[in-house]
């Protein structure tokens, strides 16, 4: 069991979030509320693969630095801003960022000319030691304090706020920046395609006919704080970051557990946390690829776990962000509770007979306190969080 | 935190008495092998392909790429020393850290594009190009279902997974967690190596001379627990910097001028070559260095400041692990039950 201490309950007192649904939260929500799917064959790329994906094409990328960092940048301003922090050198600052890409050094123009015996200037292997996300926020923001780059593939982003929270708990930091970032890649395009999980039409997330994700990119940042050093600065602390659950599934390497077991223990170790059921559940965030193994093994569990309970999957609207996932999503979970409505699972039609579960279908109206958002991983990596709205 | 079992492989081998009879001999020669756009041969403490060989790996690891048969390997051995199965899997987490994770096999991956096609590529190599597949595989090995993470980053990574496992410990999120540490050697990052460091073309590693880099691989991983199975099991923890230890393992090459002269400090890259995770190979040579009580200390190892002090201890109880730069003043600190 995990230990709850009220002394110690973690607030958000910032968020940023970049995606393909918006460059920020009010637009990315204006496009949610209209179901509005802003995909594109991302020429940009020059990957012979043609999508449909969720790329963010007016992200400035200067000569040096990561697209990845580029990303995280942008939500960390944002979520910087509305956190209005004090002079964060004084404090002891834990920051925790999920990435998949950023973690690799996939340049194909540099190892291209390794393979033919050409000498390369190394400035891609340069901009990659640079591009390390948590070491580059640390040395950006000159703070001191615990600082991890979590690479669990898709739950990243959620283990990495998970992560921040344990350390603010545990007394290590006095505020943590916590997220993900993740930019699409022409390696990771050609990768998800040969593994067969990609769709060249729009994603259809719990669909009978889905087949298959569409890949995204983008980055959202939490600041997170005890309510202690919240007071005086923000009357009103907003939303809480209130249960985090981890499991491996400990069966196969790419595939989800048929059962779901170590999902199911992931949340209720979350809501163990938060001090929850079900029944405090508004709605859930589902990882919600909209590819065959994962929606079947995440809808049955849905379905079985949280009956009755509303379930949206925003990557319809994002394509999958890989590492930048669980905290884009994390984000738009939190804004979900505070304006009180989800969006449709655009893209949805048919109902599968193997799952059952009917994602949103319109902008649903969600009055509960409490937001479950989950993801599921390569590796067998399952992440659960859940957010409370303050004030009920 | 206490340490309920160890295991490590390198390029001498795996396990902890393939380890201490490394510490007694003394640094040996490494490899010297060609790489491609690398005038000279390159020397490179790598482990040998037999090591890692099918027979010795569980069944469902036939198709693992090397970085993960390192990992896994050091992992499982670290469970047989502990002398014990884990009690409950469930209740046990996984932290990992490493730099540049399964690089030969992302490598591989684009190979495959440029010569296939990005429509062509292996869906094996791309999985296993994914940093966190190596923490699966153990996972796989052990039914281990509690949290995982692996962790990617240059500096201070294995002190970041050992705080973190202390938080999960403390906060109840597990019973015990296996804390590991590894990186593999590949010829792509010779190259790279070759460009950007002094390489040590006479194959010896000097420390405190900065006589040259020479890559190592391997990994190490503790099994660590809040209570002790047996009043013998040693404590490791993250702690702030403190000049109260008799005695440091370092990283030489980075350490400060002030550090180098002063702190009775030795330094083992001679044993196991340089890696980003130089301070895990360290932590698991304290644990050997106050279990056999001798401190293994060869011309080679030592700073000058250690080879003045000539430290004969009566009993060693404590040392301090250091790497540098160090983000934040804190070390690694191996200690008996006090």
């Amino acid at each position: 069991m995990i230990s709850t201490d009220d002394q110690i309950d973690i607030y958000i007192s910032g968020v940023g979030v970049i995606s393909a649904a918006g460059s920020d939260l009010s637009s990315a929500l204006i496009s949610m509320e209209n179901g509005q799917r802003c995909a594109s064959d991302a020429g940009w790329l020059k990957s012979p693969l043609k999508g449909p994906f969720f790329d963010v094409p007016d992200i400035n990328v200067p000569t040096g630095k990561m697209r990845t960092l580029c990303l995280l940048e942008k939500a960390l301003k944002q979520a910087l801003e509305m956190a209005a922090l004090p002079d964060m050198t004084k404090l002891r600052v834990g920051i925790a960022m999920g990435t998949t890409v950023a973690c690799q050094l996939n340049d194909l123009p540099f190892y291209s000319d390794y393979r033919e015996q050409r000498h390369n200037d190394l400035s891609s292997v340069d901009t990659f030691l640079k591009g390390n996300l948590a070491e580059a926020v640390a040395l950006m923001l000159g703070t001191h304090g615990p600082h991890v780059t979590v690479v669990n593939a898709c739950s990243s982003g959620a283990d990495a706020i998970g992560i921040a929270a344990d350390w603010l708990k545990a007394g290590y930091c006095d505020v943590a920046i916590a997220g993900g970032a993740d930019e699409l890649n022409r390696v990771s395009v050609s990768g998800f395609h040969a593994l067969g999980v990609s769709s060249d039409k729009l994603c259809a997330p719990f669909d009978r006919d889905r087949e298959g994700l569409n890949l995204g990119e983008g980055a959202g940042v939490l600041i997170l704080e005890s309510r202690k050093r919240l007071h005086g600065r923000k009357d009103k602390p907003w939303l809480r970051l209130c249960g985090y659950g981890a499991s491996n599934d400990a069966y196969h390497l790419t595939r989800p557990l048929p059962e779901g077991t170590s999902l199911k223990r992931s949340i209720q170790t979350a809501f163990d946390q938060a001090g929850v059921t079900f029944n405090d559940i508004a709605f859930v965030n589902a990882h919600g690829t909209a590819t065959r193994e994962n929606d079947k093994v995440e809808g049955q569990v849905l379905l079985e776990y949280l009956p009755g309970v509303p379930v949206v999957s925003s990557k319809a609207y994002t394509g999958h962000t890989l590492g930048a996932a669980g905290a884009i999503e994390a984000v738009y979970s939190g804004a979900a509770l505070l304006s009180g409505w989800i969006p449709a699972t655009t893209g949805y039609k048919n109902k599968d007979e193997e799952i059952l579960l009917v994602p949103t279908q319109e902008k649903t109206t969600v009055s509960k306190a409490y937001a479950l958002s989950t993801s599921i991983a390569f590796g067998g990596n399952n992440a659960a969080l859940v957010l409370k709205r303050e004030g009920d | 935190m206490f340490i309920s079992g160890l295991g490590l492989i390198y390029s001498k081998g795996r396990g902890i008495s393939t380890l201490i009879s490394d510490l007694e001999n003394g640094p040996s020669e490494p490899e010297f092998i060609t790489v491609s756009m690398v005038k000279d041969p390159f020397p490179v403490f790598r482990i040998a392909s037999q090591c890692l060989g099918d027979r010795i790996l569980p069944r469902a690891m036939r198709r693992a790429d090397r970085f993960s048969r390192i990992v896994t390997l050091a992992a499982l051995d670290s469970i047989e020393q502990s002398g014990r199965s884990l009690s409950d899997p469930s209740r046990t987490g996984i932290l990992f850290a490493t730099s540049l994770g399964p690089h030969t096999t992302s490598f591989d991956f684009l190979e495959e594009i440029l010569a296939y096609g990005d429509t062509g590529s292996s869906p094996t190599k791309f999985t296993h190009s994914v940093h966190n597949l190596a923490v699966s595989y153990i996972a796989q090995a052990l039914h281990i279902t509690g949290p995982t993470s692996t962790i990617a980053q240059f500096n201070n990574s294995f002190i970041q997974v050992l705080l973190l496992a202390q938080a999960w410990l403390n906060n109840g999120r597990c019973d015990q967690v296996l804390v590991g540490a590894g990186e593999e050697f590949g010829n792509v990052l010779a190259y790279i190596l070759s460009r950007k460091l002094i390489i040590s073309r006479m194959g010896q590693i000097d420390p405190f001379e900065n006589n040259g880099y020479i890559p190592g691989e391997g990994a190490v991983f503790f099994l660590l627990s809040k209570s002790p199975n047996t009043d013998q099991d040693l404590m490791i923890d993250v702690e702030s910097w403190t000049d109260k230890t008799d005695l440091y393992l370092v990283n030489a090459e980075q350490i400060s001028q002030g550090d180098r002269d002063v702190l009775p400090a030795l330094c083992y890259a001679p044993i196991f070559g340089h890696t980003f995770s130089s301070i895990a190979f360290h932590a698991a040579i304290a644990a050997a260095t106050i279990q056999k009580q001798k401190i293994y200390q060869g011309l080679r190892f030592g700073s000058p400041a250690m080879q003045k002090q000539n430290i004969v201890k009566q009993s060693l109880n404590a040392i301090a692990c250091r790497e540098y730069p160090n983000h934040d003043n804190q070390q690694i600190i191996v200690r008996k039950q006090k």
